[in-house]
């Protein structure tokens, strides 16, 4: 497909929008008509639901249970959006603010809380959800995202990688490199960069010399894409392109949803230190699911019954969560040997034993 | 019950914290998250949420005082016993998975362990395998070895459906070479390198018996994909006309007597005909020979007509492509749809024949049909359908009489164009079919 090949490479000119603030769809957008109305009651609890549970994790943190949390409040729509659009069997690499997605996918938060209360077992149950693990180190997971599309690839397998990063990460030497090995050579892998404004206490601005970042995947020979990150429909639709378009051969695509994190980075920063109250106060008038509630409301959708059955579930999930992780004991130290590898080598046999019997306990 | 409330580290790595203000006093029922104090750490003012549900019996300390992290901040007694904490969770364990409407079940396929299942089960061998059955496994190390091969080489063995760990490797360290996977598959050389067997549900004709199970895969799945991404993406209208063959067929009559010989002349159809004609009325109309380009915004339009055949195959529906047909002659085309159409069939196609058409015409008419809607080719812009060719009652001058009509179906993406335009192009080739030397004009 010579011709359309080379048209694969278009610099992103607009944000695209299918919702405006008021929940209004804007005249002449692209509205996913093949959403049904389980889909769109789906989405909105999913957007529901991590609201609720993200307000556990920093309930958990500030209680003392975990040692750290970084909120996804206010990017709910990019994770959902994004992730409703993709194959249970498509995997996902996220960086560690992706909540949204994990929720969708159905993993438990106990595993997650786990992870952030630092536990021997932590970050359980995202393998079962075709889940990378949570990534602490910025981008780094991106080159493993490339390098399992480019296996699928050679596999013939029917999956895109998707691997989230934020506006900080297209910084850092691993995202150039998993940006350009993606393009050289077509592998189906989307990047989804949730462009949040602030990377911890670093401004855009400060970050890089472009405004649109969807525009640097013309350096690199790929689709991009720009989108309203806090408009469900909006990041549905680019991401439901992304993922045609990968899956038809027709190589990668980087995706710049536009949001805002109305939190802090992690409960260990304090934000009011760097942004203007005026700021926030600006988004929270463009807050993600307020905009897809009044539209599915409008729409005759959504009803006052859904929201009840949303919040249970929320409630639920954030029971869940508290029941499972609060003053939680360290599992057993020789279950360690269980869950890396496979089989056990001689030499980790031998370890397991020493440990055992430093920690007087029975290796058999 | 009574329970201790410890000053949490609320940053990463402090050491204390200094007490702002008390939200709650000693006696108050607090409910689970009410906030209950005020902490300054050297990062920021947190507020504190209260762990427990109950009544707050005593505050230890006094507003502006300082604490180490893990001091008692205050203690509540607890309305009901909080339940056991729960065991720790092996993983493995099967867990209750979060109730929203999306996410996999419980066997959802994990990469590679799942994919090296598959290929193993891909094998056809019935026994139950595990991931770890075919691949060989160096006790001394622990780790499972696989088979040393390039990727290209693992791709071959895939697609010829050879187990890479039952072939010798003739390479430097034993790799596996691309003679050896050739070797492997050679039909002298049956056994595990046998080609993947065909669905087993299918009867010997190919048709699924009633009540099986049919893989979705290769051209089905293909062409499933295809659909799919047409119908979902493209808002397409369809229009038609009915068309008289009467001087076509005369003039196919008159062109196969002029032709020696009978090779060329039996390329000669009603079909490759009209396909030279559509040819014309594409090039006149170039906004059908077009693609959508959504993230650009644009409309690309297509700087030559590479023009697919839907070809109906034993494989299912294939779409051979006619590069650059606006310069080919009636008779250079009507030859290259022949032998298109036939190795699309024998399945002698190379993949670039195959890929990257910019307008398709279907001639579901060779099927029996008199009429059909086409699904556009995605990401094109229009597909034409061309239905049988019969004998059927027209009114010519007023009588009604016995003519060879057939109907034309154009589909179009309403993004591109409008009615107008598809109609523009479908009255055109009408008439170019009904009065075939009009044709000369545009030549």
């Amino acid at each position: 497909m010579a011709i359309t090949d080379r048209a694969e490479a278009p610099v992103a000119a607009s944000t695209l929008q299918v919702l405006a603030p008021d929940g209004a769809v804007v005249p002449g957008a692209r509205y996913p008509f093949e959403l049904s109305d389980a889909d769109h009651v789906g989405m909105l609890t999913a957007m529901t639901v991590t609201r609720r549970l993200d307000g556990e994790f920093v309930n958990l943190q500030r209680q003392g249970q975990l040692a750290l949390y970084p909120s996804c409040l206010g990017q709910e729509a990019a994770q959902v959006g994004i992730t409703s659009a993709t194959r249970d069997n498509d995997w996902l690499f996220p960086q560690y603010r992706e909540l949204g997605a994990f929720v969708v996918r159905g993993v438990d938060p106990a595993g997650i809380g786990h992870m952030w209360r630092g536990m021997a077992h932590g970050g359980t149950g995202l393998i079962e959800k075709c889940c990378a693990p949570i990534t602490i180190p910025i981008g780094t997971h991106a080159p493993h995202a490339v390098g399992y599309a480019l296996g699928a690839k050679f596999d013939g397998v029917d999956t895109v990688a998707v691997t989230f990063i934020g506006d900080g990460a297209t910084s850092e030497g691993d995202v150039h490199e998993a940006l350009n090995m993606a393009a050289v050579f077509q592998v189906p892998c989307i990047f989804v960069v949730q462009n949040n404004h602030w990377a911890i206490s670093v401004p855009l601005s400060a970050q890089t010399r472009v405004t649109d970042i969807a525009s640097k995947a013309a350096g690199y020979g790929m689709a991009g894409v720009r989108c309203d990150g806090n408009d469900v429909l909006a990041c549905r639709v680019v991401m439901r392109d992304a993922l045609l378009r990968a899956r038809e051969g027709r190589g990668p695509t980087l995706i710049e949803a536009v949001t805002y994190r109305m939190g802090a980075h992690t409960t260990a920063d304090d934000p009011t230190r760097y942004r203007s109250e005026g700021e926030l106060e600006l988004w929270r008038r463009r807050d993600p699911i307020d905009r897809y509630r009044s539209h599915l409301v409008a729409a005759g959708i959504w009803t006052a019954q859904h929201e009840e059955r949303a919040t249970e579930t929320g409630e639920r999930a954030a029971k869940r969560l508290r029941d499972e992780v609060f003053d939680a004991p360290m599992p057993d130290p020789l279950s360690v040997f269980d869950h890396v590898l496979s089989r056990r080598s001689g030499e980790l046999e031998r370890q397991r034993r020493q440990l055992a019997r430093e920690t007087g306990r029975d290796a058999t | 019950m009574r329970r201790d409330f410890a000053l949490p580290d609320v940053g990463e790595g402090l050491e204390e914290a200094t007490v702002v203000d008390w939200l709650v006093a000693e006696g108050d029922e607090v409910t689970l998250n009410q906030p209950v104090c005020l902490i300054e750490t050297a990062k920021a003012e947190v507020e504190l949420p209260s762990p427990y549900a109950g009544q707050v019996t005593a505050l230890m300390c006094s507003r502006g005082d300082t604490l180490r992290v893990g001091e008692t901040l205050m203690s509540f007694e607890l309305s009901e016993p909080r339940a056991a904490t729960a065991a720790p969770v092996e993983a493995g364990d099967e867990r209750q998975p979060l109730l929203v409407g999306y996410g996999v079940e419980k066997d959802a396929p994990a990469a590679p362990r799942a994919r090296a299942w598959r290929r193993a089960s891909a094998r056809g061998d019935g026994d139950a395998v595990t991931p770890e059955a075919g691949i060989r496994s160096d006790s001394s190390e622990g780790f499972p070895a696989r088979p040393l091969a390039a990727p290209p080489v693992r791709r071959l063995a895939k697609d010829l459906g050879v187990d890479l760990s039952s072939v010798s490797g003739s390479g430097p360290d034993g790799h596996v070479l691309r003679e050896d996977v050739r070797a492997a598959a050679s039909p002298s050389n049956p056994g595990p390198g046998a080609p993947y067997p065909g669905p087993s549900a299918a009867g010997p004709a190919g048709t699924p018996r009633p009540g099986s199970v049919v893989e979705v895969r290769g051209t089905r799945l293909k062409v499933a994909q295809k659909m799919v991404a047409s119908r979902s993406t493209i808002p397409e209208a369809t229009c038609a006309v009915w068309v008289d063959f009467s001087s076509l067929l005369a003039l196919q009559d008159a062109v196969r007597a002029s032709l020696e010989d009978p090779a060329v002349s039996s390329t000669i159809t009603p079909f490759s005909i009209v396909v030279r004609l559509a040819v014309l009325a594409l090039w006149a109309n170039p906004i059908l020979n077009s693609s959508y380009d959504e993230p650009a915004g644009l409309i690309r339009v297509h700087p030559g007509i590479d023009l697919g055949i839907a070809t109906n195959t034993a494989k299912g529906l294939l779409v051979p492509v006619l590069r650059q047909a606006q310069e080919r002659t009636t008779l250079e085309l009507a030859g290259e749809i022949s032998r298109l159409t036939q190795a699309a069939r024998e399945g002698g196609l190379a993949p670039d024949e195959l890929r990257g058409s910019t307008f398709t015409i279907s001639n579901f008419g060779s099927l029996g049909l008199d009429d059909g809607i086409p699904v556009i080719n995605y990401p094109e812009a229009a597909i034409l359908g061309v239905g049988a060719i019969r004998e059927r009652p027209v009114v010519v001058d007023g009588l009604l009489v016995a003519r060879s009509t057939a109907k034309l179906v154009c589909s179009f993406d309403h993004r591109v164009c409008d009615g107008a335009e598809a109609g523009r192009f479908l009255r055109m080739l009408q008439q170019l079919i009904e009065e075939p030397e009009r044709a000369l004009f545009r030549v």
